[in-house]
């Protein structure tokens, strides 16, 4: 008989052997109908979401719409909200959507932070765990994965039936292939009701304009590739844990206090870890750092040095002598000045804020090549958009947008209003050109990125566990 | 197990305690950053009230212009930490620790948030309350779950039936020193701890104790009756991961799930949108008045210039872009949003108090759960104690809110004594009845699961069969 065919053979009473176990097939319906339950649930729970944003979106478009004639200053400061659409793939991985905020106010002359994060009203229950397939995929089936392997060399062993099948010329290595051939296998018809899940969803939300399709697609694309490699790295610590160990219980007690370490306590403590580096501001110290360094950079009045400098630049550029022979408004200019002022001190401290987020959340994930938790979670959110780094992607948009609403306001004042007139109103054609926010997701090639120092640390995970594998296979004992 | 105990929970207790600090710090430097910007102003308006300085010509910056004032700065509302709050993050790290409270719409501070990564509010904080309702049970799981099988399988367990104490007695008893090991241990850390961090709080440790030995009977139970199934230690073992799995993550997220479909959380946005809605009206209403107005003096000849001393703020007769009209736009769209958004803020707590019933009955059916709310509630950061907080910061915000809106509507400008008479914010614990009353219940609740375990083993036991199966 050749090897493939061993190998087969192997594969196939594998399989058949889990099969034919009442609790192995437990464990399948369980697992089948978690998976099941976590699709329904996060489906039912997206399209909630996004139709409450798209809803509250048009009621504030409505809103904005109908304001009067008015000062274009004055609607600048009254300014829109933008609501943030869940992607589609929230529902393989809702990652920190629950922990951010879910609306910004734009308004004027300040970037405002996100607020409604629903995990406020979600209460304890939640927090321990979310019906997700995240969940099912991440932390279950681990455990699933522990409980099908855990006895695959060791049960040879027990049984007295491994020192035959070394005696009949099966090797080691064929002994790993048939039984991980079939352990993929089983996995893999355990991955079909995601897939096929995540593949109705997407569906679901074909026309989505925040999330292109093709992109969508990409993206699942990536997470199946990514949580192959984290299963498959479990299979293989599995294998290499059951082939070193003398039973079935040491080899069980051991792979469960990893799988619990891995999965519920390391999260905690690297966050712990990580959270002072590098420390984050609190939102005192924040919006002061903001205050001071604008009041620093920029005035209302030519008692600042800054203002006065840019009234004068003015003066001579229109080469006027006073403010009241300019051609255009001076304090629509002075708003629109004041306004730039702020962008780079926004994009400067939100921006290094955000980078201090990533900074910790790589730090964090960087030790998933042996915490293997560490590296998906950060994987998976990403890849569903739902990680800090997307929200910030959607806070950089959202500011973009009030940016233009500012200039847009600003310009009519420069243009329109005449000196001195505290009356000026523009009409509500105005409003109508400065259209409500709507979002538009970063590219999955921006994300792969982003995340490329993480994918490393999770193929390093994959090829740590592989190469265990093998070593611990190489050394087999048949007692 | 004894170390590995002890240091878990002294690592969450270090963990914890800095959390509560962290905290402690910037509710004070909030507070005081409230304080000095209500003094600074308060120096300026009694000075203008002296006749020293100036009425500046912008609203916003006049600190006697009443309603400016009362939108612009605050009093902050915090949250006192319990003297255990070390003990359980509960759900403290999901709001800020203190809120600045000022006369604008409750949207405006309610639902703002401290800056922190998204992505550790996810995993939750290594505090006390984890070690002790998630990995103490597995503490006593490592050392339970073979408490009968490892005898059977070393053939120990014969001569043990052979004696004429029952089995069960005997198992019970071997049963009770494995799991008072990591009980014990974590009891007599916690006991320390708190003789070192806050003596004060001996008596509510002392019912954290009482809790914590419960839950792990109520463990070591389970283990017993699991045993008595017959398996071998590797299915013990297997089983109990699971019951362990579902117990603390399984049955929560869908407790979590269920909670959600049945009563949605309510659309926070909604208010912010029902008083922007508001604000436009008034503006809308005031403009049209005015509009009205302009056309019926221009009847007459009149013009804006010559009756504007005898306005009043509800007159439509104010210039436009005034500082008359602007403070009466700023004082109508405040009450606007008074009448709107506290109703929608109503109906959502409502709403809120649904979800939290349903979920509240729910949750007796993962000791887990209940254990996790008995520690919140002794530390002072579950959510009856954060609701409770929450009325009284509405009710202080509607205090605040009436205290401008009465001297805005009969023109009183503020001087350095109206300062003074600012509302104070003032905690008081209202809840600790009904907090005793629910981490009781807990107790009993896993007291009973105890009992049904324990019920379940000792009927197992009964009919064990020596020899295995």
């Amino acid at each position: 008989m050749n090897r493939a065919a061993v190998i087969q053979r192997i594969a196939l009473k594998e399989m058949a052997d889990h099969f034919r176990e009442s609790r192995h097939r437990w464990l399948f319906g369980i697992s089948i109908v978690l998976t099941i339950c976590a699709i329904m649930f996060g489906t039912v729970q997206i399209k909630r979401f996004n139709a409450e944003q798209t809803a509250s979106s048009t009621m504030d478009a409505q809103i904005w719409n109908s304001q009067g004639a008015k000062n274009p200053h004055a609607a600048a400061h009254f300014g829109q909200y933008a609501f943030k659409p869940w992607s589609p793939l929230t529902l393989a991985d809702p990652g920190v959507a629950l922990y951010e905020g879910t609306a910004i106010w734009m308004e004027a002359h300040k970037q405002n932070p996100d607020s409604f994060s629903p995990a406020r009203d979600r209460g304890t229950a939640g927090r321990n765990a979310t019906l997700t397939l995240a969940f099912v995929l991440q932390k279950m089936m681990p455990l699933v994965i522990i409980l099908l392997a855990f006895s695959a060399f060791t049960k040879e062993r027990e049984r007295g039936t491994l020192r035959q099948l070394l005696s009949l010329g099966v090797s080691p290595a064929d002994l790993f292939a048939g039984k991980s051939i079939a352990f993929i296998v089983m996995l893999g018809l355990l991955m079909i009701p995601a897939l096929v899940g995540t593949g109705v969803t997407l569906w679901i939300f074909k026309d989505s304009v925040s999330f292109p399709l093709a992109d969508l697609v990409a993206r699942t694309v990536w997470l199946v590739g990514i949580y192959a490699l984290y299963l498959f790295g479990w299979l293989a610590v599995t294998i290499a844990v059951s082939a070193r160990s003398k039973t079935s219980g040491t080899a069980l007690v051991i792979l469960t206090a990893f799988w619990i370490f891995s999965s519920f306590a390391a999260p905690r403590i690297m966050s712990d870890l990580v959270k002072d580096r590098p420390n984050l501001p609190t939102s005192l110290e924040f919006n002061t750092a903001i205050a001071e360094q604008k009041k620093k950079d920029f005035g209302h009045s030519t008692d600042h040095p800054a203002y006065a400098a840019f009234q004068d630049s003015i003066l001579k550029f229109y080469k006027v002598d006073s403010v009241s022979q300019l051609p255009v408004n001076m304090r629509g200019l002075s708003l629109r000045r004041s306004d730039e002022v702020g962008y780079t001190i926004y994009d400067t401290l939100f921006g290094q804020l955000y980078d201090d987020i990533y900074q910790q959340d790589m730090v964090r994930a960087s030790l998933g090549f042996i915490i293997p938790s560490l590296a998906i979670e950060q994987l998976s959110m990403s890849f569903a958009g739902s990680d800090n780094r997307g929200h910030f992607h959607f806070v950089t948009e959202v500011e973009k947008h009030r940016r233009m609403i500012q200039t847009l306001a600003s310009e009519d004042l420069i243009f329109n209003a005449k000196f001195g007139d505290e009356t000026y109103a523009a009409s509500p054609e105005l409003w109508a050109k400065m259209k409500p926010f709507v979002y538009h997701s970063a590219s999955v090639d921006s994300v792969a990125q982003q995340q490329f120092p993480i994918l490393l640390v999770l193929l390093g995970w994959a090829v740590l566990a592989t190469v265990l594998a093998i070593r611990s296979i190489k050394s087999v004992k048949p007692l | 197990m004894i170390l590995l105990t002890a240091l878990t929970l002294i690592y969450a207790l270090i963990s914890g305690v800095g959390f509560t600090q962290s905290r402690q710090k910037s509710a004070e430097a909030v507070t005081k950053s409230a304080q000095e910007k209500v003094a600074s102003q308060r120096d300026k308006a009694q000075q203008i009230a002296e006749g020293k300085i100036p009425v500046p010509d912008k609203p916003y910056q006049d600190p006697g212009n009443t309603i400016y004032v009362g939108s612009s700065v605050s009093e902050v509302a915090a949250l006192p930490q319990g003297p255990l709050a070390f003990l359980s993050v509960g759900e403290s790290d999901l709001f800020p620790p203190a809120i600045p409270v000022s006369a604008r719409g409750k949207e405006s501070f309610l639902f703002n948030d401290e800056i922190s990564n998204p992505s550790h509010l996810l995993t939750g904080i290594f505090d006390p309350a984890f070690v002790l309702v998630v990995l103490l049970p597995l503490f006593i799981l490592a050392l339970t779950y073979n408490v009968i099988s490892a005898e059977r399988e070393q053939g120990t367990l014969s001569l043990n039936a052979a004696s004429p104490v029952p089995l069960r007695v005997i198992m019970s008893a071997k049963l009770l020193v494995r799991v008072a090991v990591p009980v014990l241990t974590a009891v007599i850390v916690l006991l320390a701890a708190v003789l070192c961090i806050n003596p004060s709080a001996f008596n509510e440790v002392l019912l954290v104790a009482a809790a914590v030995t419960v839950y792990g009977l109520f463990w070591g139970a389970a283990a017993l009756a699991v045993n008595g199934f017959g398996l071998d230690s590797t299915g013990n073992a297997l089983v109990m991961s699971v019951l362990w799995i579902c117990t603390a993550f399984v049955i929560p997220a869908g407790i979590d799930a269920v909670v959600e479909i049945v009563h949605p959380a309510p659309i926070r946005s909604e208010m912010v949108l029902a008083v922007r809605n508001g604000a436009v009206q008034v503006e809308t209403k005031h403009s049209s008045a005015q509009a009205q107005y302009e056309l019926d003096h221009a009847k007459t000849g009149h013009t804006h210039g010559e009756d504007t001393a005898v306005h009043t703020h509800s007159d439509p007769a104010m210039e436009r872009g005034s500082v008359q009209e602007k403070t009466y736009l700023r004082l109508q769209s405040i009450k606007a949003s008074q009448v709107l958004g506290d109703s929608i803020y109503q109906n959502q707590n409502r709403l809120l108090d649904e979800r939290n019933r349903l979920a509240s009955i729910l949750k007796l059916s993962s000791p887990v759960l209940v254990m996790q709310e008995i520690l919140s509630e002794i530390a002072g950061t579950g959510s009856l104690r954060y609701r409770s907080y929450s009325d009284q910061v509405d009710q202080f915000h509607d205090s605040w809110r009436t205290f401008f809106i009465t001297r805005a509507e009969r023109g009183i400008r503020l001087d350095g004594a109206a300062y003074d008479s600012f509302p104070k914010f003032h905690y008081y614990e209202r809840c600790s009845e009904e907090s005793a009353k629910h981490i009781w219940r807990g107790i009993i609740v896993i007291g009973l699961f105890f009992l049904g375990f324990s019920a379940l083993a000792k009927g197992l036991l009964s009919r064990f069969r020596v020899a295995g199966r």
